[in-house]
């Protein structure tokens, strides 16, 4: 709303009496003369003067510079035409302003990226320094039990100060010229912000009675700085993390000068337009400086030495724990492997540690397996109960050590049973069975592929006896020489039958059996059958036979035996073995 | 972007902080005028396809007690001046306050706010001061803080009025 006043002042013309101005006429005339010939001449040429292109073109150059140096009122002027040629030039040969203005351009984007990449690098840089560290990993713990990221934890550390916002503000309006701002999260309002800066300015100014020229120069925020820098136009406002350096002072008024300088129009009468100090933006970023700690300095030899010591005995350290470890996990691996011994737990006490568990008594011993591992057995004791494992190999352990086979035997344990194979005598036989339910583990014995020594050579001298026989000529009884001989042989067969007969537990009966021919009258046969047997018996030495006893019988199935009986093959005596008793399990045995 | 700075003068207790606050939503507290004697709120209106951010200083109510700090009206390009229509005397200081911003500021464009219209029964101001006011050349809008009456009509004036200014 304006109220514009309106004025004017005119002053009516004086008119000179006749004669008055006559006598002024005739005075110019005499006193000025000369000059008013000058002038009429002048005015002559200036009548006759015609401006034309080339005058114009003379001049020209000359009264733009004279005008530019008194005010900016010939720039304003063409401001609007430059423009508008500018923009008819880029959209009829956009080329030539490409050509033009890419000298300038080309280094602008340059050095846009230069920054961009430095300061990638560094914070790039920054991360792999502190990542390795002693330091890296106590803000890595940090970082986790805070939940902030890595990066922002070694910012926060390494950070000595860093300009994050800039804000260039009319000093008279407290209106937002132009804000800048490092890659960090801003604050939202800035022009609000900048508003309340300056009214902040102002109430401290009025409430604490300073003069225009005092200002509020800087104030702290937690871990953030505000320096207000108070320039005659503009206010310069900036957010520092950080202790900033004193020569940062500098730098923001030389920036606050050059903008002041280069902006003289523009801070005088504040439209409220942004646009008019987007130039301004370049040199406030000259002000987002930052600065963080530089890589510790060198150590000295003395701490050298003493991380160097320390580095090695971690190592040794490190090393003598590993192969420690190594030790006991190789102890452990062939305890496990090892069958009849369980661990069960491992206790420490008193710096010695107690193996708990259970072993088999026929297993190694675990004191051998702690020596091959490598293990000090004065710092271990064994705390394993007895127990027997009932796997093959155990059971064909304990069946070794119960029965002690002899080397013709071999063993084996198929699923709970004892497969028993080879030759053995009878008594270790008997033994075997009668230790079928007293090795645990064993629910059955398997000898079908066992033979027993004893019974077999028992059979063999049987066949050899039965096979034997004395022939007598017709009527006769007495033993002929041969028979003699052949009753003295047998008698050493009658012995060993009779040691074997003893070792199987036998009670054996051998039966002489006299026979005679179809020939001759029956009462004379029997006479003769009974005393055949008994010459072979008398024939025979065998006193002192424990488990055999020998019996001449008359036998007289013998004729019918044949179709057509040799009646001298029939003058003979035979020989029968008969067991009296069966033999337990005697497999080849004949009744 | 271009920002304009808008003042709100009034005695106090008139509802300027409630008639901008029915303007924006602003992310200071009022505390701030009794501590700083300001509270300041951004609006961002378009006039004519053209976006305007306005800065609203909400200045502290003037009283016999206290004074505005002529210093936070320099460089406003209008002011709302509110009176309440329940209190015959705001009309007294914003007439001062008017003569106290045309001294600082010049022939900026203002408006004056009838304030409390919900209230019209309970009025002190007689009805024909606003004819009064517009007699003297003077934008006025009744209004009401409280139902938002002529808030956005108030605000809007006012720009336009600051923009073609």
């Amino acid at each position: 709303m304006a109220f514009p006043t309106h004025g004017t002042s005119t002053s009516p013309p004086r008119k000179s009496p006749d004669s008055g101005a006559r006598d002024l006429k005739k005075l110019r005339s005499i006193l000025l003369a000369p000059e008013q010939s000058q002038i009429e001449t002048i005015q002559e040429k200036i009548e006759s003067l015609t401006v034309d292109e080339q005058t114009v073109g003379r001049v020209l150059p000359h009264a733009i510079l004279l005008r530019s140096k008194q005010d900016k009122q010939l720039a304003r002027s063409l401001s609007p035409l430059i423009e508008d040629g500018f923009i008819h030039s880029i959209e009829k040969s956009p080329q030539k302003v490409v050509d033009a203005i890419s000298p300038i351009m080309a280094p602008a984007i340059r050095k846009s990226i230069l920054r961009a990449l430095r300061g990638m690098v560094q914070s790039l840089n920054q991360t792999l320094e502190h990542s390795i560290s002693w330091k890296g990993l106590q803000w890595r713990i940090e970082s986790l039990r805070t939940g902030k990221s890595f990066a922002e934890i070694v910012l926060l550390h390494t950070l000595r100060f860093r300009v994050e916002q800039v804000f260039l503000v009319h000093r008279e309006t407290g209106l937002l010229l132009q804000h800048v701002a490092a890659e960090v999260e801003t604050i939202q309002d800035e022009e609000v912000v900048s508003g309340m800066l300056t009214a902040i300015q102002d109430f401290v100014r009025d409430s604490f009675g300073g003069t225009q020229s005092d200002s509020l120069e800087s104030f702290r925020v937690g871990e953030l700085t505000v320096w207000v820098e108070q320039g005659s136009k503009a206010i310069l406002a900036g957010v520092v993390r950080g202790t900033p350096p004193l020569e940062l002072h500098e730098v923001f008024l030389q920036v606050l000068e050059t903008i002041q300088i280069e902006f003289p129009d523009e801070l005088n009468i504040v439209s409220g337009d942004q646009r008019q100090f987007e130039g301004t933006r370049s040199y406030l970023e000259d002000c987002l400086q930052a600065q963080f700690e530089g890589p510790s300095s060198k150590s000295s030899p003395f701490l050298l030495c003493i991380f160097i010591l320390l580095i090695v005995g971690l190592l040794t350290w490190g090393i003598w724990i590993y192969l420690d470890h190594q030790q006991w996990r190789t102890f452990f691996l062939q305890a496990e492997k090892e069958p009849g011994i369980i661990v069960t737990s491992i206790d420490e006490s008193n710096g010695t540690l107690i193996v708990n568990g259970l072993r088999d008594p026929l297993s190694v011993e675990p004191t051998d397996l702690a020596i091959q591992a490598g293990l000090d057995i004065e710092s271990i004791q064994f705390h394993l109960e007895p127990y027997y494992s009932v796997s093959s190999h155990f059971l064909e352990l304990r069946v070794r050590s119960r029965l002690q086979p002899p080397e013709s035997v071999s063993l084996s344990v198929e699923n709970t049973i004892l497969v028993v194979t080879g030759e053995a005598s009878h008594q270790w036989v008997s033994q075997l069975r009668s230790l079928e339910h007293i090795v645990p583990g064993v629910t059955n014995i398997d000898t079908e592929h066992l033979n027993d020594t004893d019974v077999a050579q028992f059979d063999s001298l049987r066949n050899t006896i039965e096979g034997k026989h004395f022939v007598f000529k017709k009527g006769r009884t007495r033993l002929s020489e041969a028979n003699k001989g052949k009753a003295l042989a047998m008698t050493k067969d009658m012995q060993a039958l009779d040691i074997f007969a003893e070792r199987l537990g036998q009670k054996v009966r051998v039966e002489l059996r006299g026979q005679t021919s179809q020939e001759g009258s029956q009462l004379r046969n029997k006479q003769l059958r009974i005393a055949r047997a008994k010459a072979v018996l008398d024939g025979l030495s065998v006193e002192g036979l424990k488990s055999t006893r020998i019996e001449p019988v008359e036998f007289r199935g013998g004729a019918s035996d044949h179709v057509n009986p040799d009646p001298a093959a029939l003058r003979q005596v035979s020989i029968k073995v008969i067991l009296e008793t069966r033999i337990k399990g005697g497999k080849g045995l004949r009744e | 972007m271009i920002q304009k700075k808008i003042c709100m003068l009034g005695a106090f207790a008139v509802g300027k902080t409630s008639f901008v606050k029915q303007y924006v939503t602003g992310i200071f507290s009022e505390k701030y005028h009794t501590t700083v004697g300001v509270k300041i709120d951004k609006k961002m209106v378009e006039i004519d396809g053209q976006p305007i951010t306005l800065i609203l200083w909400d200045l502290h109510g003037e009283d016999e007690f206290q004074k505005i700090r002529a210093s936070y009206l320099r460089g406003s390009s209008g002011y709302l001046l509110v009176v309440d229509g329940t209190r015959q005397k705001t009309i007294a200081v914003v007439e001062d306050l008017h003569r106290m911003a045309q001294e600082i500021l010049g022939e900026v464009p203002f408006v004056l706010v009838i304030n409390k219209a919900d209230l019209s029964e309970q009025w002190e101001i007689q009805k024909d001061a606003a004819e009064r006011f517009r007699a003297r050349g003077w934008m006025v809008i009744e209004g009401s803080a409280k139902t938002g009456e002529g808030v956005e009509q108030a605000f809007s004036q006012l720009t336009k009025s600051m923009v073609d200014d």
